[in-house]
């Protein structure tokens, strides 16, 4: 890929060896995403106490951007609140969506993604983990 | 009869076929997007009311009753998309210059070659008959253990442009156990160097991905 290669092989580190990846037994929140247009499925599973998520897990059938984008946000959010990781996901849309190379320093992490934004048939790959998490805040909140 | 595919690489006889409806469209013939072609026969199109109104479309019209032009200006109400007619035209023009025969004999080369590269590599599944009979020049495949969008990616970076997904054939796709799936398919313009480009960009699929 043109990226620079550092962001790239931290991409496929994720891809091949993603963090927190499977279903948690009994979790507080459960959300899927799909994406019609590949085929690509997500399920993304919390425990939750207190408002702060506890554990997390990601089932992914999907892309190496998709599969690095849930191995990076379980990173993220393990031990933020659910308002806290809903904020990131906004910031991190929000920067998808900007023409500009600026990224917000809490999504350092995230830098080997977002740098890719320009592929823009690729964005709905690394939202599909953030789109569960949404959910997730959602469901908690009703 | 849906002819999208079939149109702008092999000669259509209606009469032969004896077919009551045939469509295609515009721009998977070379031609501009959003209009097609809709063959009927006369019998049928007299059979049917219009199934919207609009100006041209009318022969009298009254307080209680209304008459409708001939088939087929009385389907063909309103505005018509002139700047596509034209284009469409000028694309159907074009394939009957260069004739069908010929680029029926440019693809059958195209993908005898392909299908010869394919056999090569026993981590590619090729999905439908292995030979050129029953075979136009699009293939669908996949490299083991790679996803089709990141196959995509690596082809696109080499200048190569083919569809990943599962092509508006969900159904398909589960009955083969399959996500989703790559598929090239040849253009007139294509060339056998540029089919072994995509065997070459397929190597550094793997070398990324899987090494």
């Amino acid at each position: 890929m043109t990226t620079p290669s550092i962001y790239r092989d931290l991409l496929l580190e994720h891809a091949r060896h993603p963090k927190n990846s499977g279903r948690l037994e009994s979790p507080d929140l459960r959300a899927s995403a799909f994406n019609p247009l590949c085929g690509d499925e997500l399920e993304l599973t919390l425990t939750v106490s207190e408002g702060t998520i506890q554990d997390c897990k990601a089932q992914v059938r999907g892309c190496s951007i998709c599969q690095a984008s849930a191995s990076m946000m379980s990173e993220l959010i393990l031990t933020k609140t659910l308002q806290e990781a809903a904020n990131i996901s906004q910031v991190f849309t929000e920067s998808l969506q900007k023409d500009t190379e600026e990224i917000a320093e809490s999504l350092d992490s995230l830098r080997p993604l977002i740098v890719l934004k320009k592929h823009r048939s690729r964005i709905k790959c690394m939202k599909l983990a953030w789109d569960a998490l949404e959910e997730c805040a959602r469901q908690n909140q009703t | 009869m849906d002819a999208a595919q079939a149109v702008a690489r092999m000669s259509i006889d209606v009469s032969a076929w004896d077919c009551d409806f045939l469509a295609f469209s515009g721009h998977k013939i070379y031609g501009p997007t959003g209009i097609g072609v809709l063959y009927a026969k006369h019998e049928r199109l007299e059979e049917m009311h219009p199934f919207q109104g609009g100006g041209g479309m009318i022969r009298q019209v009254g307080r209680q009753t209304s008459t409708w032009a001939d088939a087929p200006q009385k389907f063909e109400a309103g505005t018509p998309p002139v700047a596509e007619v034209s284009g469409l035209a000028a694309a159907v023009g074009y394939l009957s210059d260069v004739g069908l025969p010929e680029i029926q004999q440019h693809e059958l080369e195209l993908t005898t070659h392909a299908l010869k590269r394919f056999a090569e590599f026993k981590d590619l599944e090729l999905y439908g008959p292995p030979e050129t009979i029953d075979r136009s020049g699009v293939l669908s495949f996949n490299l083991q253990n790679v996803h089709p969008h990141d196959v995509a990616q690596v082809l696109d970076e080499s200048g190569i442009a083919v569809r990943a997904g599962h092509h508006c054939t969900q159904v398909l796709h589960k009955r083969l156990g399959i996500a989703a799936s790559v598929r090239m398919s040849f253009g007139l313009y294509n060339e056998i160097s540029e089919i072994d480009r995509i065997f070459s960009a397929l190597d550094q699929a793997r070398n990324i991905f899987l090494a």
